[in-house]
């Protein structure tokens, strides 16, 4: 029997999922895509973020959820909420490239972008499938990745400074945000899964 | 020491087992509940609690049931009664008494009152704790049928107050209420564990979210969990519980 909550938790899935293709066309736009285009994704985002808010709001309302209903539903809302702030993030790192420089040389700050779209694609099917076997991958890349390209990036800068290696490590820092928030997701799959929360 | 502590309690009707090996403890002030889905076994242990159970023939049972320690079994009925009272899911007062005289009755023939001012006290008392008095303290005389369903089921609360019990057992007792008067009867609940603990049943789960501190759930005669209400809502630890609460056990 398919129960009138699932129906708004299938409606939210859904938005979740296309809110994810979006967060991560938003970092796909970045060198390059120009800043009305994340712009507007950025904002499709909030729009998409209001609408979880409300679906969300009227499932507690309508069909008082508990348990692992209760748990996707506050897990929803959360990461409606991540999905906006990543794209906001690819905003902010398109606004410093074009300020900054383009020319230098964005190979690290790629391939740590191609790690954060991998991260937020796993952690939200983590959470949409209540399957957290990939956590420790989700995890590992922040740490041994992300936070890892970061910190180098920042030691550089201290031995000397340039244009290039400022605009790295400033990008590299927005990357890591929005690797945190691609943790935060996969974090409310853990909460979903095992009703208990990841310190 | 807990108000009410169920060890290993096992009930036959007949040759049909009601009732598992059920154990729980009742904590004092507390509003405990009792979720499951009908046939479970859930009214069948208030009835064991102030040992209605009795006046079934083919009831068999064992275990060991404490109020205070003390071995309930043991008990004086009468005084059992008066320690556990309980409310019904239809209100039951009787019809063509007053509502005085429905909350006065009880005093009266167990000759707990000395004088009828003492008495007038006791039943304003009572109908006050039960949230009434407001309502029908200028037609006392009145009879009791002349009441709405929810006064009626206030009107039996004021009536097990008045023995002021340790323990009040409630067997679905908003079942046939309309929201208003089962809101009432909920806030009321959340007054009266202050003095008494409330062991509420119900085939509601929302209801028992909103007004218990402790949860338990039964299945088949068998107590599948029990824990804060809290926990059981928000992260039932077992398969059973998951479903019962979000409505996937079909």
């Amino acid at each position: 029997m398919r129960r009138l909550l699932d129906i708004a938790i299938d409606e939210i899935s859904r938005k979740l999922r296309h809110g994810t293709a979006l967060a991560v066309e938003a970092l796909s736009l970045v060198d390059g895509g120009g800043l009305e285009k994340i712009s507007a994704v950025a904002s499709e985002l909030h729009k998409l973020h209001l609408e979880v808010s409300d679906l969300v709001i009227e499932a507690v309302a309508r069909y008082s959820p508990v348990a692992t209903d209760l748990r996707f539903l506050k897990g929803a809302l959360f990461i409606s909420y991540d999905l906006y702030r990543v794209a906001r993030y690819a905003l902010d790192i398109e606004i410093v490239l074009e300020k900054l420089d383009r020319s230098c040389d964005l190979g690290k700050i790629r391939s740590v972008l191609d790690v954060v779209k991998k991260m937020l694609e796993m952690s939200i099917e983590m959470f949409l499938k209540r399957d957290i076997s990939n956590i420790k991958e989700v995890e590992r890349l922040d740490d041994e990745v992300v936070d890892k390209a970061y910190e180098e990036s920042l030691l550089r800068l201290l031995e000397r400074t340039d244009r290039c290696l400022v605009t790295e490590a400033v990008v590299l820092r927005l990357l890591e945000r929005a690797s945190d928030h691609a943790v935060y997701i996969s974090n409310h799959a853990y909460y979903l899964v095992t009703g208990k929360t990841k310190s | 020491m807990s108000e009410v502590l169920i060890n290993n309690l096992e009930l036959w009707f007949g040759k049909t087992k009601v009732l598992d090996g059920v154990s729980m403890k009742v904590p004092k002030n507390t509003i405990f509940a009792i979720m499951g889905p009908s046939g479970s076994g859930k009214s069948t242990i208030l009835r064991v609690l102030n040992r209605l159970i009795e006046l079934i023939p083919e009831a068999v049972y064992k275990g060991e049931v404490l109020l205070d320690g003390q071995d309930i079994f043991k008990m004086d009925l009468l005084e059992l009664r008066k320690r556990v009272q309980m409310v019904f899911q239809i209100p039951n007062p009787i019809p063509n008494l007053s509502i005085f005289e429905n909350v006065a009755l009880g005093l009266k023939l167990n000759k707990l009152v000395k004088s009828k001012k003492e008495l007038y006290e006791r039943v304003k008392e009572s109908l006050e704790k039960a949230q009434l008095w407001d309502e029908v303290k200028d037609r006392l005389n009145s009879p009791a049928a002349k009441l709405s369903g929810g006064q009626q089921q206030r009107l039996s609360i004021a009536r097990a107050l008045a023995f002021k019990p340790r323990v009040l057992l409630a067997d679905e007792p908003t079942a046939n209420l309309d929201p208003e008067n089962t809101a009432k009867i909920e806030s009321l609940l959340l007054d009266l564990k202050k003095e008494t603990s409330v062991i509420l049943v119900t085939h509601y789960p929302p209801q028992a979210a909103r007004v218990s501190d402790y949860v338990a759930f039964l299945y088949k005669g068998k107590l599948v969990e029990v824990g804060p209400t809290r926990e059981v809502f928000t992260n039932p630890r077992h398969e059973l519980t998951e479903k019962y609460v979000t409505g996937k056990l079909y």
